[in-house]
């Protein structure tokens, strides 16, 4: 294969060599405590790709949290009362969310802007007001236990009870399933149009393309990938209350995003989750309380020097590499 | 039976009317000119055809169906596009794709054929891109295919905006004034771009300040005065009429 190929396959091997060190991360490094904290991160990784999504479409959503409320909920009740196994009580959880997402999202959707803003933070803020008070279904601040699944596949059984890497797995895959399909929309038609709908929705409804129809479509789509994260943490932590989504959960998607890179579909929302959860964790260990101030200089700092986000790195870092080696004093060309 | 009719349009903000009792006709293959002084109705009456307002009273029928109060999007599908006063274009994108996501009420294949690169969907693809790229060539925009929309000098913006009605296949394309803030050479080249859309068969609706041009373009003239229709005719007989005169010059 000769040179231009290999760069053109670049991208795609540095992919399969994250995923298979993503896989054979868990086996050689034992360390319970990071393991715990990367699924945490994998949770923040599907909500702000769901926020991302939300955002490439023009809408600026600050009660994202409450469709993981909402999955979260709907995953504890289907495994607690219902008793349905894992898998599915995963997908009723993202269905259930994608539904409120849809019925909510006709409505508040037509108000667009900075309106739509306002009344998803509001949303947030009711779900939790919902989840703290509605105490037959939610039981209030006591919260639902979750059982921790056992999973039979043919004679094995794995029980979630003993050991963690099971659900470090699963995130994974569904991670991958994820940004899979985020990437596919982002470079199918339907992305096309989406950000057609972002950038000049004016423009775009006059020729041709029903603004509501693909707003409601990746708002409920978003919603639909944030309640399968919500029941994923539920059934991680064993417990679903009303502190687990509260509204800040929702800024910190936004954290995410614009340190990860706002305007990319996949890589930065994950590349932000990993990173915002990591060092989160980290702080509150080490420096609680400054937390939300040192966040807060970051993402100045990033709007101000990197408003791409740390993705934009991937193009400033080979230019970078290349002004090291080139001869100091030594101008180009100006007629060439 | 004419392909785009209006019967007693109303539309009203509040109290003002802003366009009274229009009554309009257009024939297929016709380049119709609107006229009037500021504030007569004009941009009101694109506004109320391609559906950005609803009209207050009265039918608009586009084919014998009848479209007042349908969606932009809807009015849109079945083939009248409009053009901008303002420069919108997609910032985030280079000129070439700008065409290319207008071409997008043309294509066949669904969403999930794309979703995933059905060769239905490669091939249709390939077919938007040549389109899109023989458009930006057909309105001098070849040079600046690949630069970003937002950063063109203001007539190639115009021009732009021109190239994504057309990429849209209309069969009734309204022209909100074309050339508003234009030196002579850009007018120059944006009349030679409207001239390539006519003689593609395309029904147009021309609203423009400059008479000069309008009467250069378009055989029929219409004069908007104060949301009144106050001539319809050729563009000779039409100026020649009192009530032109007087709203434009005012009475003596």
């Amino acid at each position: 294969m000769d040179k231009a190929k290999i760069k053109a396959k670049l991208p795609l091997i540095l992919l399969l060599a994250f995923i298979i060190f993503t896989i054979i991360f868990p086996l050689v490094v034992k360390d319970r405590f990071l393991i715990s904290i990367l699924i945490e991160a994998g949770v923040m990784c599907l909500f702000a790709l769901g926020f991302a999504a939300v955002f490439r479409s023009g809408q600026f959503s600050l009660g994202q949290a409450a469709f993981l409320a909402v999955g979260g909920y709907t995953g504890a009740l289907l495994a607690s009362k219902a008793g349905l196994p894992f898998w599915l009580s995963l997908l009723g959880a993202g269905l259930s969310s994608a539904v409120v997402a849809f019925l909510l999202g006709i409505v508040i959707l037509r108000m667009g802007g900075l309106y739509f803003s306002i009344a998803t933070l509001a949303l947030g803020e009711i779900a939790i007001i919902i989840a703290k008070n509605w105490d037959s279904v939610t039981s209030g601040m006591t919260g639902i236990a979750v059982n921790a699944p056992i999973v039979k596949i043919g004679e094995l059984s794995i029980n979630f009870a003993t050991t963690k890497l099971p659900y470090y797995y699963i995130m994974l895959l569904l991670i991958i399933l994820a940004a899979l399909m985020f990437w596919r929309i982002d470079r199918s038609r339907l992305g096309t149009v989406i950000r057609s709908v972002a950038v000049a929705p004016v423009m775009s409804e006059h020729v041709g393309i029903h603004l509501m129809k693909y707003r409601v479509i990746i708002f409920t789509l978003a919603a639909f990938v944030t309640g399968i994260a919500g029941a994923f943490y539920v059934y991680y932590l064993s417990w679903v209350g009303p502190p687990l989504f509260a509204g800040s959960q929702s800024m910190v998607a936004l954290i995410m995003c614009v340190i990860g890179g706002l305007w990319s579909a996949v890589s930065g929302p994950i590349i932000g989750a990993i990173i915002v959860s990591y060092f989160g964790t980290m702080m509150q260990i080490h420096l609680e309380g400054l937390r939300p101030l040192v966040f807060g200089v970051v993402v100045i700092v990033m709007i101000w020097f990197m408003p791409n986000g740390l993705v934009e790195l991937q193009y400033r870092f080979p230019a970078w590499v290349k002004s090291l080696f080139k001869k100091k004093g030594k101008v180009p060309d100006a007629a060439a | 039976m004419p392909l785009l009719e209006l019967n007693h349009v109303k539309k009203a903000f509040g109290s003002l009317l802003a366009l009274d009792d229009i009554e309009l006709s257009l024939n297929k293959g016709e380049v119709l000119g609107i006229v009037g002084p500021n504030g007569s109705g004009k941009t009101t009456l694109l506004n109320v055809i391609s559906g950005y307002y609803h009209p207050s009273d009265g039918e608009i029928a586009y084919k014998g169906r009848k479209i007042g109060g349908l969606r932009p999007d809807q009015i849109a599908r079945m083939g009248i596009i409009r053009t901008f006063q303002q420069n919108i274009v997609y910032w985030d994108t280079v000129t070439l794709e700008n065409v290319y996501r207008t071409c997008y009420l043309t294509a066949k294949t669904n969403y999930w054929q794309s979703f995933f690169d059905t060769p239905a969907w490669v091939k249709e693809n390939k077919e938007l891109w040549t389109k899109a790229l023989e458009i930006v060539q057909l309105f001098g925009l070849g040079d600046f295919s690949f630069s970003l929309a937002q950063g063109l000098p203001h007539g190639k913006q115009r021009s732009l905006g021109m190239a994504m009605a057309l990429a849209a296949d209309p069969d009734v394309l309204l022209l909100d004034e074309p050339l508003a803030g234009m030196d002579a050479s850009e007018m120059e080249v944006v009349l030679g771009n409207i001239r390539k859309i006519i003689e593609r068969g395309v029904t147009i609706m021309l609203v423009e300040h400059n008479i000069k041009t309008v009467l250069s373009l378009c055989p029929r003239i219409v004069v908007l005065n104060f949301g009144h229709k106050i001539a319809d005719g050729s563009g000779q007989e039409v100026l020649k009429r009192q009530g032109v005169i007087e709203a434009y010059l005012g009475v003596e």
